[in-house]
């Protein structure tokens, strides 16, 4: 039900939304009053439960954990997982939670935006002049090989590094200046980043109360967090005995306790089991699509980049070697389709000159082994040219396959095939 | 005090005590200085004299060591745990995070020093007026000058081992040479070197000062001279800037040198 990117009716809203230019224009939003005191509910899930929570007023602290507990457990068992929506992320209630829901907001359309920005270590430039804006709502992604730049943009993003030259404005506000700007960011890192002598849901009240947020709400917001990305059984458990999976999925938590606008994501499908990854790739998607939120992705997988990202960054050695959606990366820098073939044995007499007589066909041959594979621009037309030149030479084919042009091609198109150092 | 300051000192708090090595640490202190006041209360009219000189030399022992150890990781160990990089994205200042983490670690060495004394005083009966409430604030003190100094070895190195080894270094050296050091120097100078300039010896060093405060308190003057110790205490305005320098300085360079650390 996520894979919406592909309708034409999304990719027209997309195509809508880009060509909207780098202007900080403002997408207001309104929600109508409410009737009952309460906020009004946008999404249709009950809100209720948390305002009994934060109506218990002096109940020891316990005791509201445990009727929250309950509570949770009631309203997640009755309307997500009783309308098939068990593993989606309760985003709007967490919303409720903040009180954000029922507030009228406005933000800009560009969420971040890098101008000119330079990092130099020495007489390396990490980062070079690098100029990007990157849409509210978008997930937008960033690739390039090692030393890049991508990490270095990224702790320039979060305010651990400060750019030599140039700017960088998130949500409108200007870094430098206004460094507060930070908590419109969360980010969860590639390495596991938590306090092993402290439980899931200790660690992530103490972020969220890090963040001002007060103590009742960051605890009901985390149990529903914990609920939503499968955790709630392991929330009193200290995070040292928790598995590499659930690890990785309370890093995501914790980058989201705080409720940013813009998410980075580094490496988010690293050490994830199959259903792990599903499962923080359909919450990452709502989390985005409920609240006009943005994540900035970066990645080595490029199967996991295409399948996310609205928009690709290709980066190497600190500048942008091209931006656009995946579609669009791959008519820009078509390779033309592969064909693989699979031989029967590798010590044909006679394959190198079939070989040679293949590089007259298609633009790319190359032989590893008993796969030779070709890159030709139409499939179509030369693949009984191909099959017939196997023939000629008496090679025999074990194997045929095809796949059409990937994000990697043009990863490797545009950064070439040279190892890069750590 | 701003709400992410706050907590980040209960955080530190709540952490350290599942710190299995300073619950040890605090509970051998506790039972030793339970076992000290009960042997002593035994004396009679001698137990203020018996009691007091050896809680103190106990407190110079325990109290350093379990400061070191509960300060030295606070800045290797966040980064050698990748969590450095996520305290410094939260909306606090370098410096305020090494305040906060102080702050936190001292309410936990306070905690430990409380249960000690506190464990004692069951013991100690009548004489703990006399024997544990002017223990009390130097030994404290004592703690938060050792655990500003842990602070600043956990800004230094680079590695938790690198800091845990230093500690040892430091506690040796601080708590049991640099006494015998002082003796060296006074037996080869043959008495050369004026009371004076040891005296700034011995309060150069936090444990030194804390042992000749806590002496005079139990012995008086009379049995410092006794004891051919001539060197006095401090004026309580200069006992106050010492404690302050010792336990100020070593966290105020901890923060200058986390706001020139490269977090990766």
């Amino acid at each position: 039900m996520f894979d919406a990117k592909d309708s034409g009716n999304q990719e027209a809203q997309r195509s809508a939304r880009y060509t909207n230019g780098s202007s900080h224009r403002a997408n207001t939003k309104e929600y109508p009053p409410s009737t009952n005191g309460y906020p009004p509910s946008t999404n249709g899930y009950p809100p209720s439960f948390v305002f009994e929570a934060e109506n218990a007023g002096s109940t020891a602290r316990k005791k509201v954990a445990a009727s929250l507990a309950s509570a949770i457990d009631r309203v997640v068992s009755e309307t997500w997982e009783g309308s098939g929506q068990a593993s989606m992320a309760p985003m709007p209630v967490l919303a409720f939670a903040s009180g954000r829901a029922y507030t009228q907001h406005t933000e800009p359309a560009v969420a971040v935006e890098l101008r000119g920005v330079t990092k130099r270590y020495g007489s390396l430039v990490a980062v070079d002049h690098l100029d990007m804006a990157i849409q509210s709502g978008e997930i937008f992604g960033m690739l390039g090989p090692n030393g890049a730049g991508k990490t270095t943009t990224i702790q320039m993003l979060c305010g651990l590094l400060k750019p030599d030259e140039g700017e960088i404005w998130v949500q409108g506000a200007c870094l430098s200046s206004s460094p507060d700007a930070r908590r419109h960011i969360g980010v969860c890192p590639q390495q596991l980043v938590l306090w092993e002598k402290m439980t899931p849901l200790e660690q992530l009240v103490f972020l969220a109360s890090a963040y001002d947020i007060p103590e009742k709400i960051a605890h009901t917001r985390a149990l529903l967090m914990l609920k939503a990305l499968g955790l709630w059984e392991k929330r009193d458990t200290l995070a040292k005995y928790l598995s590499g999976g659930m690890k990785r999925r309370l890093n995501l938590l914790m980058a989201l306790i705080h409720e940013p606008s813009i998410l980075v994501l580094d490496e988010p499908e690293a050490g994830l089991d199959p259903q792990s990854r599903v499962l923080v790739r359909e919450y990452v998607r709502a989390w985005v699509r409920e609240g006009q939120r943005t994540v900035i992705l970066t990645s080595h997988n490029m199967d996991e980049v295409e399948r996310l990202a609205d928009r690709v960054a290709v980066m190497d050695r600190g500048q942008l070697l091209s931006l656009d959606t995946p579609d669009q990366l791959k008519r820009q820098h078509q390779q033309g389709d592969l064909l693989e073939i699979e031989i029967a044995d590798a010590a044909q007499p006679h394959l190198e000159e079939a070989l040679f007589v293949l590089h007259q066909i298609a633009s790319e041959v190359r032989w590893e082994g008993t796969i030779v594979s070709m890159r030709m621009d139409s499939l179509v037309e030369h693949l009984s040219l191909v099959l017939g030149v196997f023939r000629r030479f008496k090679i025999a084919i074990h194997a045929v396959r095809t796949r059409p042009s990937t994000l990697e091609d043009v990863f490797i198109s545009l950064t070439g095939r040279a190892l890069r150092d750590e | 005090m701003r709400r992410v300051a706050r907590s980040l000192i209960l955080h530190e708090l709540s952490e350290r005590t599942r710190d299995r090595w300073v619950l040890v640490i605090s509970l051998l202190f506790a039972v030793l200085a339970s076992a000290v006041t009960l042997y002593g209360r035994s004396a009679g009219a001698k137990a203020v004299g018996l009691t007091g000189p050896s809680l103190v030399t106990l407190a110079s022992l325990f109290v350093p060591l379990v400061a070191l150890i509960l300060s030295h990781d606070a800045i290797v160990g966040e980064s050698e745990r990748n969590t450095l990089g996520l305290l410094l994205s939260l909306p606090i200042g370098r410096m305020e995070m090494v305040w906060a983490k102080f702050i936190g670690r001292g309410l936990a060495l306070s905690a430990a020093v409380l249960l000690g004394f506190g464990s004692a005083g069951i013991f100690a009966g009548a004489v703990s007026r006399q024997v544990l409430w002017p223990l009390l604030l130097p030994t404290l003190l004592l703690g938060l000058a050792f655990l500003s100094l842990g602070l600043l070895l956990s800004a230094l190195y680079k590695r938790q081992v690198s800091a845990a080894s230093a500690v040892v270094v430091v506690w040796f050296v601080l708590v049991f040479f640099y006494d015998l050091g002082l003796l060296g120097v006074l037996v080869i100078s043959d008495g050369a070197v004026s009371q004076g300039v040891m005296r700034a010896l011995v309060i150069a060093n936090p444990a030194g000062l804390f042992r000749m405060q806590m002496m005079e308190v139990f012995l008086g003057t009379q049995g410092l001279e006794q004891l051919g110790m001539t060197a006095r205490v401090p004026v309580s305005g200069v006992l106050a800037v010492l404690w302050s320098a010792w336990i100020v300085g070593p966290v105020l360079l901890s923060g200058w040198i986390l706001l020139r650390k490269k977090v990766i």
